[in-house]
């Protein structure tokens, strides 16, 4: 470690060289989402299909008198961001079935480091009933312990679907390439609503034809500040797409300059 | 006393210590920082073993719960019982590299994953079924995309017409590296996001999680 330490090169006292550029991003993310948390300025955020979608399949449940099955996918490292997002989504749901009387039905992923998302799991899942008054539905057996990697955690939740046969299957959060067969199985099964996501790029297109509502990207945190309706959610998500803005803007300046002979790497580099 | 430790504010510290040992190091040439956010990368990785063995404990309790009240596929649990501590108490007795502890996993595990990476491509080959229907303006794109870049990769497409080759390759290098890296971007950024908010205390649910 001391020799990593002698061979940094320092321009500007304490700053390692090469790291201001990413400092000063991260410093302006941190500045605009305190100032939305400051000024508690409420963003507004489009209602998504996906959201209502989700609303309706909740009903659909109550109706066909079924169990929905909530994913919130295998988070091998513990707490990332998908998983947060999808928390937000899966107390909305818990909501609604609570109202409901709907039983909701979750697979838990088995992986060391996500034993911690178990407890917020049930916690979520138990503040929803009470409020709902409903507490006496509230069952340690819907909460499922499926496998610790990708392949057995997804075989797991497959066989938990042709087990249950929901009405509704939600599969949003860390959810790998096991996308495109949950999207598949719930079409197998009939009469099952599958609302999902994924969060490898390659799988979206196939997640997209393969079940009704798809959850891109940052759709997912959109749609948990917007069922959350927590201001610093949103002035999170302002954060993320001015950020976001402000590097398509760099991308493009620095495609047009490269075009023109001029590197503008080196400056930002420094 | 072990209400102290489940305070949110417990957690909080903890959290934005730990933040700030492994940031402030990574930006600035602090070496006694430095050598502390070593010793705090080993810790984690310590405490990553020690919640392996506690979910190991969580997962016995689990299936013997499961044995006692006789449940549905309570037999499952009795063969994941069994294997999960032979392979435990093999490994601990004969060493990871000995035949005894390797044979169930290179002839279980191994084969198993074989076999299930064979179903997904199934379901891959089922799902690209369904890619194939031009239904709106935008699947249109994606339809004339997966095209060109079947044709690109079949033998057949470049005796059809020798342009998939350049044109396939354009669409893989430029528009999906395209697409790739503002994926990427968006994804590191509402990482960060995600980062300072619990840092300062926004996100709720994991600090009392």
């Amino acid at each position: 470690m001391m020799n990593i330490i002698t061979q940094k090169t320092m321009d500007i006292p304490f700053f390692i060289k090469g790291r201001i550029f990413g400092f000063s991003i991260i410093l302006l993310i941190l500045l605009i989402s305190l100032y939305y948390i400051w000024t508690k300025k409420k963003v507004p955020i489009r209602l998504l299909p996906q959201v209502e979608a989700m609303r309706e399949s909740v009903g659909r449940c109550a109706e066909m008198g079924k169990p929905l099955v909530y994913t919130y996918g295998n988070p091998t490292s513990g707490v990332d961001y998908w998983t947060v997002a999808s928390f937000g989504l899966l107390k909305y749901t818990a909501e609604q079935a609570a109202k409901l009387g709907v039983k909701v039905i979750i697979p838990l992923s088995a992986s060391p480091k996500s034993v911690i998302t178990h407890a917020i799991v049930r916690d979520i899942m138990k503040e929803a009933y009470i409020a709902a008054g409903t507490s006496e539905m509230y069952d340690e057996a819907n909460f499922i312990l499926t496998g610790t990697d990708d392949q057995t955690w997804g075989l797991a939740v497959t066989k938990i679907l042709y087990a249950a046969r929901p009405a509704a299957h939600f599969y949003l959060g860390f959810i790998p390439f096991f996308s495109v067969i949950f999207g598949e199985t719930s079409t197998s099964i009939g009469g099952c609503v599958s609302i999902g996501s994924s969060f490898y790029l390659q799988m979206i297109a196939m997640t997209v034809v393969s079940c009704d509502y798809t959850f891109i990207a940052q759709d997912l945190i959109a749609a948990s500040a917007y069922v959350t309706e927590d201001p610093s959610q949103g002035g999170f998500l302002r954060t993320i797409d001015s950020i976001s803005f402000i590097s398509m803007i760099l991308v493009a300046i620095s495609s047009i300059l490269l075009t023109m002979g001029i590197n503008i790497i080196p400056w930002l580099g420094v | 006393m072990m209400e102290i430790f489940r305070k949110k504010e417990i957690t909080m510290i903890i959290t934005t210590m730990s933040f700030l040992i492994a940031f402030l190091p990574y930006f600035f040439d602090l070496p006694a920082v430095d050598q502390l956010s070593t010793l705090t990368v080993n810790w984690a990785i310590t405490v990553s073993y020690v919640m392996a063995i506690i979910g190991l404990i969580y997962m016995s309790m689990i299936n013997i719960t499961k044995l006692q009240k006789k449940t549905k596929g309570w037999q499952y649990g009795a063969i994941t019982l069994i294997l999960v501590w032979y392979m435990v108490l093999a490994g601990l007795g004969f060493g990871t590299k000995d035949m005894k502890f390797s044979f169930f996993y290179n002839a279980i595990a191994v084969s198993l994953t074989a076999l299930v990476g064979g179903l997904i491509s199934f379901y891959l080959v089922a799902a690209g079924g369904r890619t194939f229907r031009a239904r709106d303006f935008r699947s249109t794109f994606l339809l004339i995309a997966i095209i060109v870049v079947l044709m690109k990769n079949a033998p057949i497409g470049l005796i059809i017409w020798p342009g998939f080759g350049p044109l396939g390759t354009y669409t893989i290098d430029v528009l999906v590296a395209g697409a790739n890296r503002a994926f990427k971007i968006g994804t590191a950024i509402a990482g960060i996001a995600l980062g300072l908010r619990i840092l300062i205390g926004r996100e709720t649910m994991v600090a009392e999680g």
